[in-house]
């Protein structure tokens, strides 16, 4: 009984960063790139989702942006509650933003659960790169790729440096991201600890709702 | 995916993703400028209405002189609870409309702030209400998880029972009278049917009697029976409600059932108001509104619209300031009288209670219909009790929160009784038969420590008069205050709250002239009212509330079961019918 | 209110791309009409897409339909045409040929069970969707017939799912007949046989307590009662009481005593819903000549004559609670007890019907005529004579 829906397995993944780093067009680039043709952010949607297959894993990410609630610090605990992942972004030619990005790591390890998925990620690679030579310019880069691997060393995260712009290193942090996440946990998850395992889909009233476990053939 | 990503994708870049526009956008070390609405509180009416505006175009300010979202109906630890206390008790700004916050914490050590989540005003949401209806057109239950509620137990002559209120609840039970049967069927049926023409007449002769009096004219139930319609099933906060007042009430529950599976009411978990004002401020976010918090309101201006906060900084608003009273500027001088009271027992209790509790559920309602406490309480005492599996409180504990309208020293002595009641029951409840009931095979488990047996069935609805409990009730924490508000029990708030900011004949300059005050908190235990008053405020700013969150929210969802075409929905009965008819 | 100035601080509100709508939204106007329009035009843009799609589809399956087609990629078509709408019927039919026809070719009992394994999880996943479409019923259980390995206790605890949902889904209630006719089928006792039988009476004794207004529950209990009286399980250490007594009475083919166990079921049920015509059908039912052929005069004369008098206290509440309206189920059910009463006068060759019972069966009917003046000819018609 191996069906895409009975193996899909849900992950939570919030966006962290200061204004600005480029947080949602990461998004953006993922969701649209692998997607249908003209799939356009939903409107009104409550996050972002995207559907994609790594190995025999079926993961549907629902990606929560901090539709500018972090511009003065201001996420609500709701933000972080069962976060299975998350990516924190910075800016490597601002120096400022990778200071921020310290900061919303300690923030995840007081806020979000315990074996939550970090990714540190350095945003605005194509910003070093001259368009026309592809070479590194001189001085535009702000913080080094040692500074970044060390913080993610210390601190036990994923590290990527990536481009929204040319989509360098967009899939393969989320792919990586997938991979990670352990089967058991994402299924625990799901169904929640048994005493508040009652969870109801407000948007399934009762006479519509069979649920996948039903199959049992 | 990447497999799936055909080369040279990234070239491609669909017309309608803005041109990665956030890129080039400096970071903003202050307040905006200038926006059309300022709402100074995140209490969940204002939420609501923060993110209305924000969806219908409005540019929204929305700030918190707390640290936290929720204002007056957040969800705290216990930290934030002492810090909480301790300005009630001080007075200062952003704390106004509560008074004599009372806290014990005996054993401070044993509570590990961050494991909890306390609601200052608790509610259940029943599963048709308005609330719910809109939590689905937004999307912004999409931020939450609900769990379902269903025993609401009364507690009457030192037992705790349980209201036979569905079909087959009544037409199984084997202790009722076929006549009474019938009688209960009848007043279930009346209460969903009272608007219909027919029964036009009979309402309107009858709706301003008591509402005791009329079911037990009409339909000749018990006093019992009528004291669970109207304090459990209708949740009424007060005694002498009227017949109208009465079946709205009950009907509100009766309809509620099977919406979402056998249960009449749910619950947000990790937190009621607090949680849900939190998932609004969010969607608000999503539309464009700004979000600060520790940022109190000053004063406002109506000459050159400028809204100053405590830290100097200033806002111009083109359209309207909405304010919780709770954070009025001091000085105010047009803050709305609340004179209505609420008072609160909060306590953290280390009991998993889950005697109270539905199958595979992890809350339930109690309430002490008047007269039922020793106290000889005049007014019901309301009490949800939220279990470990709410995501409120650890493993093994459970919260419980108490209220009632009654006023001051009796408020709170009322309260006090209740508890006794509560804390004798589920000691009753749990206790490892020392008490003398009867034990069948189910009753007895074995705990995983070892072979010790203990009762593990509910056996409500039996009297502990005489019970004298070995052990007793450990509290890890108590919390009584008073709450204000200016929403009368049983009423729904009303347009003339608002109005005194549009008066012309001002009793003074004060920091809020013009400023339009939202309306505290309600007595009422259900949600009932919160969508009203954010919609009144809409309208108070927009003009109407024709347009209130009337957006077109596109589901990606929909789009993956390919279009739906008609299905053959056929009448079940119809189609059997010939085979077993009944025609003379 | 006056409209907002349009000019707007670079990204004072908007981190500039968070949503269509934040974009739409840039100039600080209301839109939310203009912004409903664009999702419209959006949603119309998508459907029309999917509508060329579809036709494609659809004329491509019908003409490889007409050739006899039977390839793998034919059955991809139909599962996509079937995936948009379920009930093209000839589609389904088509993908039965295709299936039969060329993918069971070849196969052994167990690749073809993994086969149809599969073609129940597609199954499955249109009822979610459209649980009362007959062609998918239909289809699941062409599925299982074809499959010497058919798991029939897997498809009862999905009908238990379905039930979930609704319990009174008469194709869900016709579908569980058919799984337990199956296992009958492959049954060799006929003691299993039986308790398979005694088991969905219990089973219909659940529902009804869960709802009494499921007329597919009344309806296959009447089916399964039938049976039972044939054939019964012998009565084992049946655990509840009430079932118990139940067994016991189709053990003794007694239907005057099943009709005593189902005067108490009926009764309460009455008394909980007097309008609900699932059991006043169902009583109908119990009085029909099924029951009282095999009753004694007596047996049949009392207990008739006990039912009327419940009904009646019953018609009495009733009308005193509705400001004097009759009951019309309580009213038709008394005409339709009297007239079967004249039937067990009649039998007996006696001629003591009593002349009360005649009198209050004409004014009974007579009221009836004068409640449903619709029926009137269809009630002036019927009398204790006629047939």
């Amino acid at each position: 009984m191996s069906s895409p829906a009975t193996n899909q397995i849900s992950v939570k993944l919030v966006l962290l960063g200061e204004a600005a780093v480029g947080k949602s067009s990461l998004v953006l680039r993922f969701v649209s790139n692998d997607f249908e043709e003209n799939k356009e952010p939903t409107i009104g949607a409550a996050f972002l989702t995207q559907r994609c297959t790594i190995g025999d894993k079926y993961i549907k990410f629902e990606i929560w942006d901090t539709a500018g609630q972090e511009r003065f610090a201001n996420l609500t605990p709701l933000y972080y509650r069962n976060a299975q992942a998350a990516l924190v972004v910075y800016d490597i030619t601002k120096p400022a933003s990778f200071i921020k990005a310290r900061h919303w790591v300690k923030e995840l390890h007081e806020q979000a659960s315990k074996n939550i998925i970090i990714a540190l990620v350095g945003n605005k690679y194509d910003l070093t790169l001259d368009s026309e030579t592809g070479e590194e310019i001189e001085g535009s880069r702000k913080v080094s790729l040692e500074e970044g691997q060390n913080l993610a060393e210390e601190e036990n995260l994923l590290f990527f440096e990536s481009s929204a712009k040319t989509g360098y290193n967009v899939n393969e942090m989320f792919t990586t991201i997938g991979e990670k996440i352990p089967e058991a946990i994402a299924k625990k998850d799901n169904t929640r600890d048994q005493s508040g395992g009652n969870r109801i889909d407000l948007n399934a009233p009762a006479e519509n709702d069979i649920h996948d476990s039903s199959c049992s053939c | 995916m990447a497999e799936r990503r055909p080369s040279g994708i990234n070239s491609r870049r669909p017309s309608v993703i803005p041109y990665l526009a956030g890129i080039e956008k400096p970071v903003l070390p202050s307040i905006p400028s200038q926006c059309d609405v300022l709402i100074c509180g995140t209490g969940l009416v204002e939420s609501i209405l923060a993110a209305a505006l924000a969806w219908q175009g409005s540019r929204v300010l929305h700030v918190d002189a707390n640290p936290y979202y929720g204002d007056t109906c957040a969800t705290l630890t216990i930290e934030q609870i002492k810090a909480w206390c301790a300005s009630v008790n001080d007075g200062s700004s952003g704390f106004q409309g509560f008074s004599k916050a009372m806290l014990h914490i005996p054993y401070p050590h044993r509570l590990n702030s961050r494991d909890y989540g306390i609601d200052l005003s608790p509610r259940v949401l029943f599963a048709k209400s308005d609330l719910l209806s809109l939590l689905i057109n937004s999307r912004v239950y999409r931020y939450l998880e609900f769990q379902s509620l269903s025993n609401f137990h009364t507690f009457e002559n030192d037992t705790f029972g349980k209201m036979l209120s569905t079909k087959e609840e009544i037409f199984t039970d084997q202790s009722m009278t076929l006549a009474s049967k019938r009688q209960l069927m009848k007043m279930m049926k009346f209460v969903l049917e009272y608007d219909l023409p027919e029964n036009k007449e009979e309402l309107e002769t009858h709706m301003h009697e008591p509402f005791t009096d009329y079911v037990s004219n009409r339909f000749h139930l018990s006093s019992q029976q009528i004291n669970e319609l109207c304090y459990a099933l209708g949740l009424a906060p007060k005694p002498d409600i009227s017949t109208i007042q009465g079946l709205s009430r009950v009907r509100r529950y009766l309809v509620s059932f099977n919406i979402y599976g056998n249960f009449p009411t749910l619950y947000s978990k990790y937190g009621g108001p607090g949680e849900i004002s939190q998932g609004f401020c969010r969607s608000a976010a999503v539309a464009g509104a700004t979000y600060k918090l520790d940022c109190a309101l000053k004063s406002f201006d109506p000459d050159t619209k400028t809204a100053t906060f405590e830290d100097g900084s200033k806002v111009k608003i083109s359209e309207k300031v909405v304010c919780s009273p709770s954070q009025a500027p001091e000085g105010s001088r047009n803050v709305p009288e609340r004179n209505y009271e609420i008072t609160r027992l909060i306590t953290i209790v280390e009991k998993s209670c889950k005697e109270w509790f539905a199958e595979g559920e992890s809350a339930a309602l109690v309430v002490f219909p008047p007269k039922s406490l020793p106290s000889n309480n005049q007014f019901p005492v309301q009490s949800i009790i939220m279990g470990s599996g709410t995501g409120c409180c650890p493993k093994d504990q459970c919260v419980w929160y108490l209220s009632t309208i009654e006023q001051g020293e009796r408020g709170r002595r009322d309260l006090e009784s209740a508890l006794k009641k509560m804390e004798e029951s589920i000691l009753r409840e749990s206790e490892d038969g020392g008490f003398d009931v009867e034990l069948t095979e189910s009753d007895v488990a074995v705990q995983a420590n070892g072979g010790i047996s203990v009762i593990n069935s509910v056996k409500l609805g039996k009297s502990f008069k005489g019970f004298v409990p070995k052990e007793k009730l450990t509290y890890l924490l108590k919390l009584m205050f008073t709450q204000y508000t200016s929403v009368a029990p049983f009423g729904v708030v009303s347009n003339a709250v608002f109005e005194k900011a549009e008066e012309n004949d001002h009793p003074g300059n004060g920091p809020d002239l013009k400023v339009i005050y939202s309306s505290m908190p309600s007595t009422e235990i259900s949600y009932d009212g919160v969508v009203t008053e954010a919609r009144l405020l809409y309208s108070k700013i927009v003009g109407s509330d024709d347009d209130f969150f009337d957006v077109d929210f596109e589901d990606d969802e929909d789009y993956e079961h390919g279009p739906s075409s008609e299905s053959a929905i056929v009448d079940d009965a119809e189609e059997f019918q010939p085979e077993m008819a009944f025609e003379l | 209110m006056p409209q907002s100035e349009p000019q707007r601080e670079s990204g004072a509100f908007l981190d500039g791309y968070r949503t269509e709508a934040g974009i739409l939204r840039e100039h600080g106007t209301k839109k939310s009409k203009k912004l409903s329009k664009e999702a419209m035009m959006l949603r119309m843009k998508k459907d029309a897409a999917n509508i060329r799609r579809y036709r494609k589809i659809s004329d491509d399956v019908l003409t490889m339909k007409e050739n006899n087609v039977y390839t793998e990629n034919a059955l991809k078509l139909t599962t996509q045409l079937l995936d948009w709408n379920p009930e093209f019927y000839s589609v389904w039919n088509y993908r039965r040929d295709i299936l039969t026809n060329y993918m069971f070719v070849g196969l052994d009992v167990e690749k073809k069970h993994k086969l149809l394994v599969g073609e129940l999880m597609f199954v499955l996943s249109k009822l979610k969707s459209f649980p009362k479409c007959y062609w998918i019923w239909n289809h699941r259980k062409w599925c299982l017939m074809n499959d010497e390995r058919a798991n029939w206790s897997a498809e009862m605890q999905l009908v238990a799912q379905f039930f979930e949902v609704d319990p009174r889904n008469f194709h869900v209630w016709q579908y569980r007949r058919f799984i337990v006719q199956c296992m009958k089928d492959g049954m060799v006792s006929e003691q299993g046989k039986d308790l398979l039988d005694f088991e969905e009476f219990a089973f219909t004794t659940k529902m009804i307590n869960k709802d009494i207004s499921n007329f597919s529950a009344w309806h296959n209990r009447s089916d399964l009662v039938v049976k039972l009286f044939a054939n019964s399980p012998e009565a084992s250490e049946e655990k509840e009481d009430s079932l118990r007594k139940y067994l016991e009475v189709f053990n003794r083919k007694s239907k005057k005593d099943f009709l005593e166990l189902e005067l108490n079921l009926f009764q309460n049920a009455i008394y909980t819903d007097p309008d609900d015509s699932s059991v006043w059908i169902y009583i109908r039912w119990l009085f029909g000549d099924y029951f009282l052929s095999d009753l004694s005069f007596k047996e049949s004369v009392d207990i008739i004559n006990r039912t009327y008098q419940v009904i009646s206290e019953l018609a009495q509440l009733e009308k005193e609670d509705n400001h004097g309206r009759d009951n019309q189920w309580c009213l038709k059910t008394q005409v339709y007890l009297l007239k079967q009463l004249y039937k067990v006068y009649k039998a007996e060759g006696t001629n003591d019907y009593p002349e009360d019972d005649a009198r209050q069966f004409l004014e009974k009917r007579n009221r009836l005529i004068e409640l449903d003046p619709m029926r009137a000819r269809r009630y002036t018609d019927f009398s204790l004579t006629s047939k």
